[in-house]
């Protein structure tokens, strides 16, 4: 190179901006309007089944991905299911200590591909275990917005 | 620029699908790929576990505001389990999409590719053209606070000014386009509108009017592409990929021509080559050709040779671009009346070269007999130009 | 494809037709200037437009960087250049970045610096008004830099406020 560089602190600039856009507004789509539709009104896991690949698919899909059919049939399912795989979280986004520790799961339903990934309470970090039997506890239905956030927890049932 | 053109296999579009274009589809992305893709197949004669690959065409992922947009479209692209890959040079992306589709089987790797564009631009608040701010240098162009219709305004400025242009003759495109996008059943902003029309409407950046501009889409584009042996099997109109082109320019635009469109001459240079065409204005019969701003569709046919320089409004003028004229531009409609959601749209353009050279496009179809058409797309910082020539079979 | 295909998609007029969730993205960037911008960023701040040589295209980089795309090697010296150049195309706005309708037009404008064989420079211009970019009086107008005032100066392309015509009989 024909040129030296400068690593003059007074000479190296950094220029600071930020991505503009204020939010976004994300749709649930055809099938993900049905799922949180059902949850906020009946308080149930909606799953869509392929006939084509026998299987039933939660949160649903409008399509299979494996087959490409149409799918519209819809399954209204008992919020309940066990766990598929879990984590405890000790630290929150900043690093801190958190006071007590967090569990997240996978929670899977009998028979579907997917599952709901969400909050394990009322049960000791200890005392978890995968295939464990959980259940959702949901908000009253008059709080409820129709997002994932309508279901609180999962506790064992 | 050396270049193979002696390669393995013949590639076949065979199959073609699209969404709906709209301001806001209720649909997520996936749901609007999994519907043109599933089209497409459809209209092949073809089942997912027929294909091969996947090519994913989507601009930047900020619009749907979805990081991997690629990786996130994947399965309503029909790629779960399969070789997969994203391309993305901006609003290029929708004719590079199948460019890349049509590289995975000339190559001879794969017999069924199926190439998806999709593009959600609704989801970004206040407006998708916060989005487009992000393309500028950050340190030197940002903080002067362009709008992206700016940098358009100045180029098409240049043009007008280079060759004396009246912007009515500008006008005239985006007359015709939405004039022709009445007769597409994706189309969001087909309408019967005059050169007045045009002239009087909101002036935004002088010389750009509302009229003047494609707008702000949700939708999704599909085709199939197949190696020459599948194509003969399932088809007897098959549409032959000929020739393939892209080409992209210094991003330091400001010290470009900005009368000419050098990128897309360069780019329609490579696919007339492969394509064996000498003559283009003579022999390519129908063309869709970029237009998210009306002047965009004269500097284009310029770049591709369809027109001499300066030249394009004065075939605009005389009704040769017409659906009855001796060069149709744009049958679909185009951006301006078909709708720029932009990696589809640019895929759009392929679908309706695609329905013309079949002789499928209905009340669209040009008057003349066709057997070689042509899409275009261009895009990033002004720079890119992505050409594809397809031939009836 | 003919005209009667229905199409799938579901158009909706407002957002709260359908269930949607909202996510506001906070990404904030630190971007370093690099070697060829830090320099020029400072110059700016001392009223001065620099730009990098390449000696084998003889072109003055301005922006400047340190490798010339051209002839794809580095660029040889820093070379001082005079903040004077022509008009290469203008527009005038009437909208804000976000679209929001101005009160008193902007104009807006590539300069093409003198002597550099075509840099150009994407700034605002002054001392014209929206007829002269309309009836195109503006092309080819020699223009130079409006700095702002040196305690006002910050290492930035907005160093230079604006740039205005050079009247008759001006120097430079
Ligand atoms: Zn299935
Ligand atoms: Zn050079």
């Amino acid at each position: 190179m024909s040129w030296d560089k400068s690593g003059d602190p007074r000479i190296l600039r950094r220029w600071f901006g930020d991505m503009e856009v204020k939010k976004h507004i994300y749709t649930m789509g055809i099938a993900g309007e049905i799922f949180m539709k059902n949850l906020k009104d009946k308080g149930v896991i909606t799953g869509s089944r392929c006939d084509e690949c026998e299987v039933i698919f939660v949160p649903p899909r409008s399509f299979c991905e494996y087959c490409f059919s149409e799918l519209t049939v819809y399954e209204e399912l008992e919020p309940k299911g066990y766990i598929e795989t879990f984590t405890i979280v000790y630290e929150d986004y900043h690093g801190e200590r958190l006071e007590k520790p967090l569990i997240i799961a996978l929670i899977a339903l009998p028979n579907a591909v997917g599952g709901i990934i969400h909050y394990i309470r009322e049960v000791e970090p200890e005392d978890v275990y995968i295939d464990m039997e959980v259940e959702a506890v949901l908000k009253p239905r008059d709080e409820r917005a129709g997002n994932l956030s309508d279901i609180l927890y999962f506790k064992p049932t | 620029m050396k270049m193979n053109i002696n390669l393995k296999n013949r590639v076949a579009i065979v199959g073609a699908g699209l969404t709906l274009f709209r301001r806001r589809l209720k649909e997520t992305p996936k749901e609007l790929a999994w519907a043109a893709a599933k089209m497409a197949l459809e209209s092949a004669g073809l089942e997912l576990s027929d294909v091969d690959a996947v090519v994913i065409g989507t601009a930047p992922d900020a619009f749907d505001g979805i990081h991997m947009k690629g990786e996130y479209l994947a399965d309503g692209s029909g790629g779960t389990g399969k070789p997969v890959m994203r391309v993305y040079v901006g609003g290029g992306t929708g004719v590079f999409t199948p460019i890349a589709g049509w590289w995975h089987v000339a190559s001879g790797l794969f017999d069924v590719v199926l190439a998806v564009a999709e593009e959600k631009m609704s989801p970004a608040m206040p407006h998708p053209q916060s989005v487009f701010a992000h393309i500028w240098d950050p340190i030197i162009e940002r903080p002067i606070g362009p709008n992206l219709i700016w940098i358009f305004a100045l180029e098409m400025h240049r043009y007008m000014y280079k060759y004396n242009i009246k912007k009515e003759d500008i006008a005239r495109v985006s007359v015709k386009n939405k004039r022709n996008a009445l007769d597409h059943p994706a189309a969001q902003l087909g309408a019967k509108i005059t050169v007045e029309d045009v002239l009087n409407s909101e002036m935004l950046v002088y010389p750009v009017q509302r009229l003047d501009i494609s707008p702000v889409s949700d939708g999704a584009a599909a085709v199939v592409m197949v190696s020459e042996h599948i194509a003969r099997r399932i088809t007897d109109s098959p549409v032959w990929v000929e020739g393939v082109g892209w080409s992209l320019d210094t991003v330091h635009w400001t010290g470009r021509d900005l009368a000419y469109p050098k990128y897309v001459e360069c780019a329609a240079r490579m696919a007339y080559k492969m394509a064996g065409i000498t003559n283009p204005a003579r022999e390519i019969d129908v063309a869709e050709v970029y237009d998210p701003f009306d002047y965009k569709e004269l500097h284009h046919m310029e770049g591709l040779m369809l027109a001499r320089k300066g030249e394009a409004p004065i075939l605009t003028r005389e009704g040769i671009t017409e659906r009855d004229g001796d060069l149709p531009i744009n049958p679909s409609g185009g951006l301006l009346g078909v709708g720029n959601p932009i990696a589809a749209a640019g895929m759009m353009k392929v679908t309706e070269i695609y329905w013309q050279l079949r002789g499928e496009a209905g009340k669209r179809q040009v008057k003349k007999p066709v057997y070689t058409g042509l899409a275009q797309a261009w895009g990033d910082l002004m720079q890119v130009g992505t050409v594809i020539v397809l031939r009836a079979g | 494809m003919d005209e009667k295909v229905r199409l799938k998609g579901t158009p909706i007029k407002r957002f709260d037709e359908t269930i949607t969730v909202e996510r506001s993205s906070t990404a904030k960037y630190a971007w370093t200037a690099g070697q060829a911008i830090s320099r020029f960023l400072v110059e700016l701040k001392k009223g001065k437009l620099i730009g990098r040589r390449c000696n084998k295209c003889r072109r003055i980089l301005i922006p400047p960087r340190m490798y010339c795309e051209s002839c794809f090697r580095a660029t040889d010296e820093w070379i001082y250049v005079e903040p004077i150049g022509t008009v290469n195309t203008a527009v005038v706005s009437y909208i804000t970045t976000t679209r929001e309708k101005l009160e008193k037009p902007l104009i807006i404008a590539v300069i093409e610096i003198e002597g550099t064989g075509g840099s150009g420079l994407f700034h605002y211009l002054e001392g014209v008004n929206p007829e002269d970019v309309i009836n195109r009086k503006v092309f080819g107008m020699r223009v130079k830099a409006v700095w702002k005032p040196e305690a006002e100066r910050e290492g930035s392309i907005n160093d230079i406020k604006y740039f205005v015509p050079i009247t008759g009989g001006e120097e430079k």
